[in-house]
């Protein structure tokens, strides 16, 4: 049976005992996601910071989305070859030239290497988008286009009225793209995830749960 | 009506079990015997423990789990999902594929783990075999910054991840997520296993060659502001910092072999162990911060690990056996150390900084800081690895190399020169300090 249900028919049987003598355990706790199962129940059960972001299938515009893909410029000269030449390319593997340190992590991008992993979601595989350096975030190092994970690249991938959003840390890197929807539980950190305590407080996206919640976002890892 | 006990717990859990058995026996009014295990069902119990473990109520660590755990309110970690994801390690011939050990492909073999449907005592022999299970087997965060550790033996050696063809790769496991996706995460055994002296992952052994800042560092896409880079640089090998934002409070990994004995949990003495159950609860919260507050681990999980590490103790030397190997060290040992490492248990109450006078940064630090460093125990100190709060030494020779504590030393860890404080032992004659050493090291 699925957890939900069990619970479901748990608190019944519960509730049925309840009548004859007091006292129960219920050992499973609510909202069980065992499995990785999507947990419908969650929402209802969380209890955490239960704020005013979704109800009623309504999706507050959250601060950052992305409505279209976007093209990113490159953020380095091109590297050139041994010979001073351009750096030509079919594949990444073609860009570990004689193995010399300067070539290591090259990308190729337009049959070029190039010190940027991506200039547009084209670049990416599957499941990952090409996030700007711009929209990086999180401070000044390495900061190069880079594929990070992505569940929905823009937000008509998401459901209707649906947002795709970046997922931040406490260090404003962005982690990947995920699609806000009406299961969140928070959409703007500051109104919605108020009743936390400690420092990192913010709406972050779960996939331990599948949906924005607020919780601890961490600045490292 | 009869109750058929097996049918009902098969089909409603233990739950269900509970209600058959009370309907079964006609609902006697006498009162209910004592829960044997109240921290899986007692909240108020869970509570109380958590209160007086606490050693500084003021620090960060406490507020939060004040705040959260047990509270009975909204805010209550209670009131979070219950996460037990299906997984699996991450075995090692994967790593001989081209490409490596793909990051995100879960074989039909992947599953939660099997909770058992009732816990008789907090000795039940189910929950050690669960806590084993779940040691190595349980994600404990999700770690997407190893995947690039996942191309290749040498990559994942790179970041001194174990490789071991019955265990895996470094303890790391795939699980599948709510949301469909899978992920790489750590498990207990990520930090906590590493090989022997033979070569064998040994459980509780702390990983001193793990990498993680590095692997932070490495991961694509990210983008940390130069300071905090500069910090994880600094961790190294065996050291970590999961306490602040900034990464400015390394640890060395802990060795959990001689968690029987210990009175105070974590380097700073941010617990004392009031029962097994204090260990049990700091698990429960160091898997729900580990996850970002969103989930929270089945406590039975929780129970079960902190039962599996006790059992861990069982592998280590006894004293008896290191006082056959060095006679004159053990009593050299009985004479100067067991003010603080007191038999059994080899440990005692934690020191103040100003009189241990290692380096004061964790005791003082405002997330767990109490103003003292816990005294460990000494049961398996001779195959730890690195030593003191910071793993700057390397070895139990180099915390009696009477030359450590000046500018010439040239065995400090994670930096250079001397290694103040803990100066036991360093004025002793040569011979004593010698056969100190080797008591020491047989233990």
């Amino acid at each position: 049976m699925r957890a939900s249900v069990r619970h479901v028919v748990g608190m019944a049987v519960l509730a049925l005992a309840a009548g004859h003598c007091s006292g129960s355990t219920n050992r499973s706790g609510p909202g069980s996601s065992t499995d990785g199962a999507p947990n419908a129940n969650a929402l209802e059960d969380s209890g955490l910071c239960e704020g005013t972001a979704v109800g009623d299938g309504a999706v507050p515009v959250p601060a950052e989305h992305r409505p279209a893909a976007t093209t990113c410029p490159l953020t380095q000269p091109l590297p050139t070859s041994a010979d001073g030449g351009a750096f030509t390319c079919d594949s990444a593997a073609d860009c570990a030239g004689d193995a010399t340190p300067a070539y290591e992590g090259l990308s190729c991008l337009n049959h070029q290497c190039a010190d940027d992993e991506c200039l547009s979601d084209s670049d990416c595989g599957a499941g990952t988008v090409c996030l700007c350096s711009a929209d990086a975030g999180g401070g000044d190092v390495r900061h190069l286009n880079a594929c990070v994970p992505a569940a929905c690249a823009v937000d008509s991938d998401c459901g209707p009225n649906e947002y795709c959003s970046p997922n931040r840390t406490y260090c404003g890197e962005v982690t990947g793209y995920y699609c806000h929807g009406v299961h969140d539980t928070c959409v703007d950190p500051t109104t919605d995830c108020a009743c936390l305590s400690g420092e990192g407080k913010a709406c972050i996206y779960a996939p331990q749960v599948g949906y924005w919640v607020c919780g601890q976002s961490v600045c490292l890892g | 009506m009869r109750f058929n006990l097996k049918v009902m717990v098969r089909s409603f859990g233990r739950a269900g079990a509970l209600v058959g058995a009370v309907l079964a026996t006609g609902c006697s009014s006498q009162r209910p015997a004592p829960d044997p295990v109240p921290y899986l069902d007692d909240a108020s119990f869970r509570r109380s423990n958590l209160v007086a473990s606490l050693v500084n109520p003021g620090n960060s660590y406490s507020t939060l789990r004040l705040a959260h755990y047990a509270t009975g309110d909204s805010n209550d970690w209670d009131r979070l999902p219950e996460w037990n994801p299906a997984a699996e390690p991450i075995a090692a011939t994967e790593l001989d594929a081209d490409g490596g050990a793909p990051p995100s492909a879960l074989s039909d073999a992947a599953a939660p783990l099997m909770l058992p449907e009732s816990v008789v005592s907090p000795d039940d022999p189910e929950l050690v075999a669960l806590g084993a299970q779940a040691f190595s087997r349980y994600p404990t965060q999700l770690a997407a910054y190893f995947v690039t550790a996942l191309a290749s033996r040498s990559a994942a050696a790179s970041y001194g991840l174990w490789i071991d063809d019955v265990r895996g790769v470094g303890g790391l496991v795939r699980a599948r997520m709510a949301d469909g996706s899978v992920a790489v995460a750590l498990t207990c055994s990520t930090c906590h296993a590493a090989p022997g002296a033979e070569g064998a992952i040994a459980p509780g052994l702390p990983n001193h060659n793990l990498n993680i800042g590095q692997a932070i560092l490495d991961a694509p896409g990210s983008a940390l502001d130069a300071a905090t880079a500069r910090a994880m640089v600094a961790w190294g090998p065996g050291r970590l910092d999961v306490t602040t934002t900034t990464g400015t409070e390394p640890a060395r990994i802990p060795d959990l072999r001689p968690v029987q004995w210990l009175t105070f949990l974590q380097q700073d003495a941010t617990l004392r162990v009031v029962d097994p159950t204090t260990l049990a609860i700091r698990i429960e919260t160091l898997i729900i911060t580990s996850n970002n507050d969103v989930v929270r681990p089945p406590r039975v999980v929780a129970l079960g690990l902190a039962a599996y590490l006790a059992s861990l103790a069982a592998a280590l030397p006894s004293p008896t056996a290191a006082a056959a190997v060095s006679p004159q060290g053990a009593a050299v040992f009985a004479a100067q150390c067991t003010g603080c490492h007191a038999a059994p248990d080899l440990t005692g109450a934690p020191v103040p900084l100003s009189i241990i006078g290692t380096d004061p940064t964790l005791g003082l630090s405002a997330v767990r800081g109490t103003g003292t460093y816990r005294v460990p125990s000494l049961h398996g100190v001779g195959s730890r690895g690195p030593l003191l709060h910071d793993g700057t030494l390397p070895s139990v020779g180099a915390m009696f190399d009477s030359a450590r504590t000046t500018p010439s030393f040239t065995g400090k860890l994670h930096g250079s020169g001397a290694v103040a404080g803990h100066t036991y032992g360093l004025d002793l004659p040569d011979g004593d300090r010698a056969a100190l050493i080797e008591f020491l090291e047989a233990l």
